[in-house]
């Protein structure tokens, strides 16, 4: 077990992705908020900032392989593919800056626990996962709604 | 989107039905854009299913995780979502 929790740090990320990826796919909101719950709510489930990120990837994982359904069709309109396409385009970097915040906070509190490294270092951490969850947000809701509903 | 072209093609049908004279090549007409929707329903749906079971397995792994007091995912279990996530972008951009 860490030491440290930094589990409200991440809340309001959290709580944003939460609504933007309720209301995107019109699904049951957030336990978080206290909205409803739902079988299919990974950021309802999600209480650590390590399940927040599965749930961020995952959901955006799902919403990519909606996509491809999509694409593969023949009978999807052109405008459709575009957008899609668009939507992943400009979602692609964003995630893969997240995966990256993911791993170093990962690895700073692997450290910390190690004692070869300082809780400042995982503050720092922290704070830019956070950032890279918020900004994530839109670009999961965006492709989800597209893709999913 | 798909639901908002369907919606489209069955108004832009509903309106053409209630047109007098309708010729038989207009029927033809009307029932290729029915038809055309139908399809595109059919995948949407798919696509939305398979969506809304996907969020259900990934919500029940991340509940496993929980009950199991685990807070953050192993370095195999991250590089395994990262690829999948850039497997699908590069598919996504070649398609």
């Amino acid at each position: 077990m860490v030491p440290y929790r930094f589990r409200s740090p991440f809340m309001p990320a959290v709580a944003l992705l939460c609504l933007l990826v309720a209301f995107a796919l019109t699904i049951p909101g957030c336990q978080a908020l206290g909205l409803s719950s739902a079988s299919a709510n990974p950021f309802g489930a999600c209480k650590s900032s390590g399940q927040c990120y599965l749930a961020a990837a995952g959901t955006y994982a799902a919403s990519q392989q909606a996509a491809l359904t999509l694409l593969k069709d023949p009978s999807t309109p052109t405008s459709v593919k575009d957008g899609l396409k668009k939507a992943d385009a400009a979602a692609a970097p964003v995630m893969g800056s997240l995966a990256q915040a993911y791993a170093v906070y990962r690895h700073a509190k692997a450290d910390l626990a190690a004692g070869t490294s300082s809780p400042e270092k995982v503050a720092i951490a922290t704070a830019d996962l956070n950032k890279w969850l918020t900004d994530a947000g839109p670009l999961i809701a965006n492709l989800s709604k597209l893709a999913g509903s | 989107m798909p639901l908002q072209l369907i919606l489209g093609l069955l108004q832009a049908a509903a309106t053409a039905l209630s047109a007098p004279g309708i010729s038989n090549a207009r029927i033809a007409s009307i029932a290729q854009l029915v038809s055309h929707g139908t399809t595109l329903a059919s995948v949407a749906t798919t696509a939305s299913t398979r969506f809304v079971s996907a969020l259900q397995d990934l919500t029940a792994q991340i509940n496993t995780m929980h009950a199991e007091g685990r807070d953050d995912l192993t370095d195999a279990e991250q590089a395994a979502i990262d690829a999948k996530v850039e497997a699908a972008h590069l598919e996504i951009a070649t398609a």
